[in-house]
């Protein structure tokens, strides 16, 4: 049932995308992000991953989960002034109880699921972004489905620029996101790749220089490196060095913070795995852009502590 | 290359066969895993040698850590075939990392590291220090990472069936070089 918004109090389906970890909200902030890195992930293997039937099967594999993604994201911005950013409340954790369960009538165990209605830049770049490379990588093989994802990324980038402001989760602590502007350079670049318009790559300029370094590693809070790698390679040359120096920042950053034995570019937070992947991804594409292979052999220090080299010597 | 400075195991292999047979004919039927349970509690101390068990690609750096209370005399590590022969594979020195606040990594106050960047022989392994202590295998190749799924995004997927999610995850997560 919708929270808030013009059609507060109707029933809505939100069904679909993924529940979160250990209970089963459903936030927008964190899907736009896998989703947007599943569909990013697709495109960089493009050229690298090896050729022949593996290699087309991992990359359809990856289209395919981003779809998941991209569906639910589209149910939850269903007209162009409409979006809604999670479904679920803190309720969600005060009970053991079946998902399938939810969202019946008087069922009596559970009440019907809040959907709430609103909207930041925050949500709206990065989901910009994502419907932007949907609206590519679909074009072949579903060009219906591709045109509602680019209508969508071009109406969801919209209300980001009507709504320049961090809108996380409900209640904010569960995932306390503070920037927008790297979201926002990042839906534009992606915007500039699927439609040509140079509105938007100027947008996006003035968005990254906004958006400056993260200071910290790439995350759900944090899309700089992401966002400054895409326009890279679209930026005139005079405003690349000014990118790759955003990128050398926080590369630099997390160089040193892995002057430790396990090689960690994170100190120890809740999420440990989820930054040291994040502190990987901000390495590789600072690597891939300056040729400084020192960060890539960090990127893979990071992985190899998910994967075992830590000092639980257990998989994340 | 060979090295006798590695113990592999002290049993002699007929003495093994006997006893695996014994084992297996008074233990197996009462015991969950027979005589598989009794022998890996023979096997020596398994941690902590902590690195990627997933897997290396070739010619990637290759990297396990071994914390440690004191410093090892024999500073000699051996990459051995995880199979009955142990084989050894590859020779290395471990080199110690200095770090003045080592303890916050696990409570010991060494580190030392097990290099072999330049083994770039596909197989299955371990890391077997002097001592007999050894690590938990790994997979060296390039489809190492083969097995993998998205396992995440099929688990966490909503209103779908568990069982019924599954044909969406066939992808496999590859590295590339």
């Amino acid at each position: 049932v919708i929270e808030g918004g013009p059609r507060h109090g109707q029933p809505f389906d939100a069904s679909g995308g993924w529940h979160d970890a250990g209970d089963f909200l459903k936030f927008v902030e964190t899907s736009s992000y896998v989703t947007a890195l599943l569909l990013f992930s697709y495109e960089l293997t493009g050229q690298s991953v090896q050729a022949g039937r593996e290699g087309a099967d991992f990359r359809k594999g990856l289209l395919a989960q981003s779809r998941i993604g991209i569906e639910w994201l589209l149910k939850m911005h269903p007209t162009v002034d409409e979006f809604y950013y999670q479904v679920g409340d803190e309720d969600d954790h005060n009970s053991w109880r079946l998902p399938e369960h939810d969202c019946i009538a008087a069922n009596g165990e559970w009440k019907p699921r809040p959907v709430y209605f609103g909207v930041g830049a925050n949500l709206a770049g990065r989901s910009a972004a994502a419907f932007a490379m949907a609206s590519r990588h679909f074009r072949q093989d579903d060009p219906d489905f591709a045109a509602r994802c680019r209508a969508a990324a071009e109406s969801v980038y919209t209300l980001g620029t009507e709504n320049e402001r961090v809108l996380s989760t409900l209640p904010a602590s569960f995932y306390p996101e503070k920037t927008w502007e790297d979201d926002m350079a990042w839906g534009a670049a992606e915007l500039f790749k699927a439609t040509g318009r140079p509105a938007y790559l100027r947008a996006a300029l003035e968005y990254a220089h906004l958006a400056g370094p993260a200071s910290a590693e790439t995350s759900v809070y944090n899309t700089h490196s992401l966002a400054h790698y895409t326009l890279f390679q679209h930026a005139p040359k005079s405003e690349r060095n000014g990118l790759l120096n955003y990128m050398r920042a926080d590369a630099e950053l997390i160089r040193k913070r892995a002057e430790n034995p396990y090689g960690l570019g994170t100190p120890y937070i809740w999420g440990t795995a989820e930054a040291a992947a994040g502190s990987a991804i901000t390495c590789l594409l600072y690597a891939a852009l300056s040729g400084e292979k020192q960060y890539s052999t960090i990127a893979r220090r990071q992985r190899d502590f998910i994967l075992g080299s830590n000092p639980c010597g257990c998989l994340a | 290359m060979q090295d006798d400075n590695v113990s592999i195991d002290p049993i002699d292999p007929a003495r093994r066969r006997v006893l695996q047979g014994a084992l297996s004919m008074a233990f197996g039927l009462i015991i969950p895993g027979g005589y598989d349970a009794l022998r890996i509690s023979r096997r020596p101390m398994e941690t902590p040698i902590h690195l990627n068990q997933v897997g290396f690609l070739p010619t990637e750096p290759k990297r396990a850590i071994v914390p440690a209370e004191s410093d090892y005399v024999d500073r000699k590590f051996a990459i051995v075939n995880d199979d009955d022969s142990h084989s050894i594979r590859f020779v290395g020195v471990l080199s110690e990392y200095a770090f003045a606040d080592a303890e916050q990594y696990g409570h010991y106050p060494r580190h030392f590291f097990a290099d072999f960047d330049g083994f770039r022989q596909p197989g299955r392994y371990r890391v077997r220090l002097s001592n007999g202590r050894q690590s938990l295998p790994f997979p060296l190749g390039r489809a190492c990472m083969r097995g993998s799924r998205h396992r995440c995004s099929v688990t966490f997927r909503c209103s779908v069936a568990a069982g019924r999610a599954t044909p969406l995850a066939r992808s496999a997560t590859l590295m590339t070089e």
